[in-house]
């Protein structure tokens, strides 16, 4: 930035720069701020998308109500929350563990870092298509692993089954997250200089001291990333239940990100799923906030 | 048994894993992470019979890769459940989410670095302020705003094209682009710049000829990672197109999940097709695309 300080051609300097980023401004105010404005206008309206004679019709915060009191909005939040309870129960534990294993030294380790990130790359459809071919209730590979070993003796419904489907789905988001937890916990793994470890042994301390005292205390704000991603994205899951169970059977996959789709495309009802909107981007900030409030509590001394 | 008397084959001075702990515990990351995927690839390379039975043919005896040919260049013959129309719209949908991929890397990248340069280059009137809008245009979820999308898109008639789309997976990735790119180009030692300006260059000619050959490792991953991002993109093409002639690679494989084909290797061969160029710049630029994956991350 020093020759920013120069005073000589300063001007024609910003115009220049102004220039540069004249495109990439018109298309993010155009496309994305004002867009963001429009969707908190349209959350106080009831614009009748079905029945347009009526017009459009400010209802103030009725559209916010009809949200916090909507019984299936209710359910959908509950299965919201246990994906992401699952996603961070089960997620950071196996990503951290994985993460501390690729950082261990051992032949074609490349090799197993590149196949790692595999499910990450692989599209949501795609991923949704892969599961629909395991968790198939007539000859899908998960009956068939069962039934060659003995556990079941004819095939079982799992996505049809609405006290299974949601942990199914459960385990599909699990796996396609898992690659790149563990690679955020691998990339703050790496940036922990080695001489901590010698030190802390040369202290006496064992690996897990070394574990618990410095790895994961250092660690936290990777793991604060960690917790808010696995949220988003229990907020926002789509695409595998679009492509698995359209939400169902009898509800039981429905999640808040499915269920805006659907109020918002399939009923057409703009003001009641733009207000969903917020209310989803409002929990999940309030959240990320109670995270990092929380995670880096310890931190403030360091 | 202390970790400094643990020594493996040379490789690591000391060890938190016996070598016996560490194998078990890489075969079973591969085998979590490898075998649903071999399934699908198993699943396009096996006969209808393989599959069709309980437990089903784990292992084809004559793999069969005839769905790929069919899926790319053939037609659809005695088939009962598949047409020559669905043929062609899924080919249909593998050129039209090369388009959008492409062009939106382009587009993503001509105004990502520009700005990106700009920002970490030139003091700019409220320069801080619009740094800031960009981080917080990173933060809202793309669900908050397809609804006023989606009526803009009505209005201005813009509703299933291919250019709608494009336009707006580069209004989604921009921020990341420009952000990417600005930490890039201020690792980047000003005096070289200064230097060619001094020989008689102008800002444009500094910007092509001394800055960007120089960023070209910078490039390549924001590339790989907007690629990856808006070939995998399925929400926006789902709602913003509805034509068989318009519809993305990923929307068309949820529509034949949906339409209940009972072809199972003819889906999965698709849904590998589908896969291969996110996977392809995983194995091959894995290095570019974990750039481009942490600064998305970290930053985002």
């Amino acid at each position: 930035m020093a020759a920013v300080k120069k005073k000589r051609y300063l001007t024609s300097k910003q115009k220049f720069g102004l220039f540069l980023i004249s495109p990439s401004i018109i298309i993010i105010f155009g496309l994305m701020v004002y867009p963001l404005i429009y969707s908190l206008g349209i959350s106080f309206f009831d614009l009748h998308i079905t029945a347009p004679w009526i017009g459009t019709t400010f209802v103030g915060l009725k559209n916010y109500k009809s949200v916090i009191v909507d019984p299936e909005m209710h359910s959908a939040l509950l299965h919201t929350l246990i994906l992401a309870a699952i996603g961070i129960g089960l997620g950071i534990p196996i990503s951290f563990f994985f993460a501390v294993i690729l950082n261990e030294k051992f032949p074609l380790r490349g090799l197993v870092r590149g196949i790692l990130i595999i499910p990450w790359v692989i599209p949501g459809s795609v991923q949704g298509l892969l599961w629909s071919r395991i968790f198939d209730s007539h000859y899908g590979a998960l009956n068939g692993i069962l039934i060659q070993l003995g556990v079941i003796q004819e095939p079982v419904t799992w996505l049809l089954n609405p006290a299974r489907a949601l942990f199914l789905i459960a385990f599909a988001n699990l796996w396609g997250a898992v690659p790149m937890m563990t690679l955020l916990y691998l990339a703050g793994l790496q940036s922990i200089q080695e001489e901590l470890s010698d030190a802390c042994y040369v202290d006496g301390a064992n690996w897990w001291g070394y574990m618990r005292y410095i790895v994961v205390p250092l660690l936290l704000p990777i793991t604060l990333i960690n917790l808010v991603l696995r949220t988003i994205d229990a907020f926002t899951m789509f695409d595998l239940v679009y492509v698995l169970t359209g939400g169902g059977p009898a509800g039981a996959t429905q999640v808040t990100g499915y269920y805006l789709y659907q109020a918002a495309f399939t009923k057409l009802n703009y003001g009641y799923a733009s207000a969903l909107a917020w209310l989803i981007a409002i929990t999940v900030t309030l959240l990320a906030i109670f995270y990092s409030r929380f995670t880096l509590k310890g931190e403030t001394a360091s | 048994m202390n970790i400094y008397s643990r020594y493996s084959r040379g490789y690591h001075a000391k060890r938190a894993f016996s070598s016996i702990f560490l194998t078990i515990a890489i075969i079973f990351l591969l085998f979590f992470i490898l075998i649903p995927v071999a399934w699908l690839f198993i699943s396009s390379i096996s006969s209808s019979k393989d599959l069709l039975q309980m437990p089903p043919n784990w292992f084809p005896q004559l793999p069969d890769f005839s769905r790929y040919k069919q899926l790319l260049f053939g037609s659809a013959g005695q088939s009962t459940t598949l047409t020559d129309f669905t043929l062609k719209a899924f080919r249909y949908s593998l050129r039209n989410s090369l388009l959008i991929a492409g062009f939106v890397t382009l587009f993503a990248l001509i105004f990502g670095s520009m700005a990106g340069y700009a920002f970490a280059r030139i003091e700019l009137p409220f320069g801080n302020k619009l740094i800031y809008i960009l981080l917080i245009t990173q933060m809202i979820p793309v669900a908050v705003l397809l609804i006023p999308l989606y009526i803009m898109m009505t209005k201005l008639g813009m509703l299933n094209k291919l250019s709608t789309v494009i336009a707006l997976l580069v209004s989604i990735h921009l921020p990341f682009t420009i952000w990417m790119l600005r930490g890039y180009f201020q690792t980047l030692p000003v005096e070289m710049e200064e230097a060619a300006m001094v020989d008689g260059a102008n800002r444009f000619q500094v910007i092509t000829q001394v800055t960007l050959p120089v960023s070209l490792p910078g490039l390549f991953s924001a590339a790989a990672y907007v690629f990856m991002q808006s070939w995998n993109a399925f929400m926006i093409p789902l709602i913003f197109t509805s034509s068989d002639t318009t519809r993305s690679v990923t929307v068309a494989i949820a529509m034949f999940v949906g339409r209940n084909y009972t072809d199972y290797s003819l889906m999965c061969a698709a849904g590998v097709l589908a896969s291969l160029p996110p996977v392809i710049l995983a194995v091959f630029f894995q290095k570019y695309l974990l750039a481009g994956l942490t600064a998305g991350a970290v930053k985002g």
